[in-house]
């Protein structure tokens, strides 16, 4: 029986490894989870007080819409999604080779291109972990 | 439908049935031929010189004949009925025209008796008699031949309109003209003759006739010849829909008590043709055979039954079992205006059904099945194939299109069946006019499943409508349909949602559906507005 990728131990464990940089990488994360594509957490990181399930549903929604508007536009590949507000913005990334992606909520306090930066590298963390092993 | 247009069209009877409070308030009395040559000529003149255009061959004579019938006979007939009637009389006796143009349908059309028209047009009678019927209303036998005799000219007037269609090569406007013109020349030497001219005219009576003659006729023209399209039924029911109101509620003493009748006998042809769909479908033969595989229930009022005479259009009224059948319709003008995706920017009619029901039910195959374009799909791979063993499954929506004509659209929205993407349930259904829930029938729980989803969607039910189809009901007992619509029944006592079987698949199933769904929210939309006329008239 194949064991779903929000439960496999494989996948917790290399995501908690591969997050818990991520603090040090941009200070202005408020919260981050790896998700399912079909919207699972699988792991997560700060901000308690969050929805986690929830959290991950909408970036699943999220990435999926623009993945559609970048496939209907014949735009190629969406590398990452960024969802900009007044106080504070989300990433969202996907882990290459994998059913996964990596969302994560920041404050005003650093700039996009900062946490932009900071998600992708986590991101290819966890990629390298997985492959490692 | 082009709402705009069909909005614009109904201001042209209302304004046109301003004739009673106008000429009985302004005109001057005793010059109906008169008050009927200057409605009719002017107009007439004006637009045979703004449109320049001559009628070929025969249309000659038929625009004479046409232009007798619904403004030389008619016209002085209205006038007269007016001075000698009471508003409600002659409205009354006004409302009697669809059973007139039924009877010309089938002398001159040689078409079936239209029963329907014929049902509505006695209630349209009944009702406007009860509304604006006074007990002390008096009869005058000269306001009761020439209203009768008015209301069969127009309605002759009308059917023969419809037969002969419209003039090729020539403007609504250039045509509307010559009847016009047609209208007013044989009323002219009639009215030098029989009544002359007013001694005097005052200002009121100027505004009066300036009324009639350009505002309620150039709307007239402008809109009544855009019903001489080839489909004469569904035009003459609009125009029997307009009739009992507008004169009711051109007469001030009945303005409150006006109630605004609804014609719920056309359905929605355009979409018909669109969907290609045979509809409504005849099962009088064998009532309980499925019809490409659907079996309905309708439920309401904690009672179901088998659909009748026609799969979809067959509902029971709460509290009283079973007696009453509504023939589900759209309305000629009644209908909110649709919503608008854009904010507004776009002016494009579209119409917003949502698919909605547990993962696995086929809510992205039905879409598929209907759209005609390609599918917008946000599919992911599924990680929880215990619930639903697929491959992929929805994260965020599915969109699809059906073109209605080149200005209206259906758009199709699926959501996840997931609870977890209920934020997307709540974002498409602000959109949405109509849900359309699909459950399997197979999955565990599926009628305390539905019950969840029509929970959930009610507020959608109350503005628009629900219909339920159950997918992979060939794997369950017959009988669970009956559980479904019982259940439903006990839970929600006083809501109407239709139940059907259907194979997402089928096209033919899931146009049924649709189908299903688009007549009851026009007909909760029609109901809808007309309370809120009602209300407002009698605030």
């Amino acid at each position: 029986m194949t064991i779903a990728t929000h439960l496999d131990s494989k996948y917790i464990s290399r995501g908690e490894l591969a997050l818990s940089g991520f603090k040090d990488l941009a200070p202005s994360l408020r919260y981050a989870t790896l998700l399912t594509e079909d919207g699972f957490s699988v792991v997560s990181v700060e901000g308690d007080a969050l929805d986690s399930n929830r959290f991950a549903s909408m970036a699943s929604s999220t990435q999926a819409l623009a993945d559609a508007v970048a496939r209907e536009l014949k735009l190629g590949d969406n590398e990452f999604v960024i969802v900009a507000a007044e106080l504070g913005h989300v990433v969202q990334v996907r882990v290459d080779g994998h059913p996964l992606i990596l969302a994560a909520l920041f404050t005003d306090k650093g700039t996009i291109g900062k946490s932009l930066a900071a998600t992708r590298r986590t991101a290819r963390r966890l990629n390298v972990f997985l492959a490692a092993h | 439908m082009n709402i705009r247009a069909t909005l614009l069209t109904a201001i042209a009877p209302i304004a046109w049935g301003t004739t009673y409070i106008v000429t009985t308030e302004l005109l001057p009395p005793g010059h109906p031929l008169f008050a009927s040559l200057v409605r009719a000529l002017p107009a007439g003149l004006i637009a045979i010189a703004l449109t320049r255009q001559l009628p070929t061959g025969g249309w000659w004579w038929k625009s004479l004949m046409l232009g007798i019938l619904n403004i030389g006979a008619f016209f002085p007939l209205l006038f007269i009925a007016a001075y000698r009637l009471p508003g409600g009389v002659a409205a009354t006796l006004g409302a009697a025209q669809p059973l007139i143009v039924a009877a010309l349908i089938v002398v001159i059309l040689r078409q079936a008796a239209p029963w329907r028209l014929i049902a509505w047009g006695m209630v349209g009678v009944l009702g406007v008699g009860l509304i604006v019927l006074r007990a002390s209303a008096q009869l005058d036998a000269i306001g009761v031949v020439a209203g009768l005799t008015g209301t069969a000219s127009m309605a002759l007037g009308i059917i023969l309109a419809k037969h002969w269609g419209k003039p090729p090569e020539m403007s609504a406007l250039g045509y509307a003209g010559w009847l016009l013109t047609a209208g007013g020349l044989f009323l002219l030497p009639i009215t030098v003759l029989a009544e002359g001219f007013p001694a005097s005219i005052d200002a009121p009576a100027v505004v009066g006739y300036a009324w009639l003659g350009i505002v309620a006729e150039s709307w007239r023209t402008r809109c009544g010849l855009r019903a001489s399209a080839p489909s004469p039924s569904r035009r003459l029911r609009c125009s029997d829909y307009f009739r009992p109101l507008r004169r009711p509620c051109s007469a001030p003493p009945f303005w409150t008590n006006c109630l605004p009748l609804c014609n719920l006998s056309d359905l929605p042809s355009h979409w018909q043709r669109s969907l290609g769909a045979k509809w409504p479908v005849d099962r009088t033969k064998d009532p309980h055979k499925p019809l490409n595989g659907l079996k309905a229930h309708h439920v309401l009022g904690g009672q179901t039954e088998r659909s009748g005479q026609h799969l979809c259009g067959h509902f029971l009224p709460p509290p009283k079992r079973g007696a009453i059948s509504l023939q589900l319709g759209r309305t000629c003008f009644s209908k909110q205006e649709p919503k608008n995706t854009l904010g507004g920017r776009n002016q494009m009619p579209e119409h917003v059904i949502l698919f909605a029901g547990p993962m696995g039910a086929g809510k992205t195959t039905a879409i598929r099945t209907l759209s005609e374009i390609e599918v917008v799909s946000t599919e992911a791979a599924n990680s929880d194939r215990d619930t639903a063993d697929k491959p992929t499954t929805t994260v965020a929506l599915d969109y699809g299109e059906i073109s209605v004509n080149e200005a209206e659209k259906v758009r199709l929205y699926g959501v996840p069946g997931q609870r977890r993407f209920d934020f997307m349930w709540t974002i498409l259904a602000e959109r949405a006019e109509g849900l359309l829930l699909l459950v399997n029938a197979d999955a565990e729980n599926p009628v305390d499943t539905a019950i969840e989803y029509v929970k959930e969607f009610y507020a959608l039910y109350e503005r628009g409508g629900i219909v339920i189809g159950l997918t992979r009901a060939d794997l369950v007992p017959e009988s669970l349909i009956e559980e479904y619509a019982n259940a439903l029944a006990d839970e929600m006592p006083d809501v109407l949602i239709p139940v059907f079987t259907a194979d997402a698949r089928s096209h033919a199933d899931m146009t049924v559906l649709l189908m299903t769904l688009v007549a009851n929210v026009e007909l909760k939309q029609a109901v809808a507005a007309n309370s809120e006329l009602t209300s407002g008239r009698a605030r």
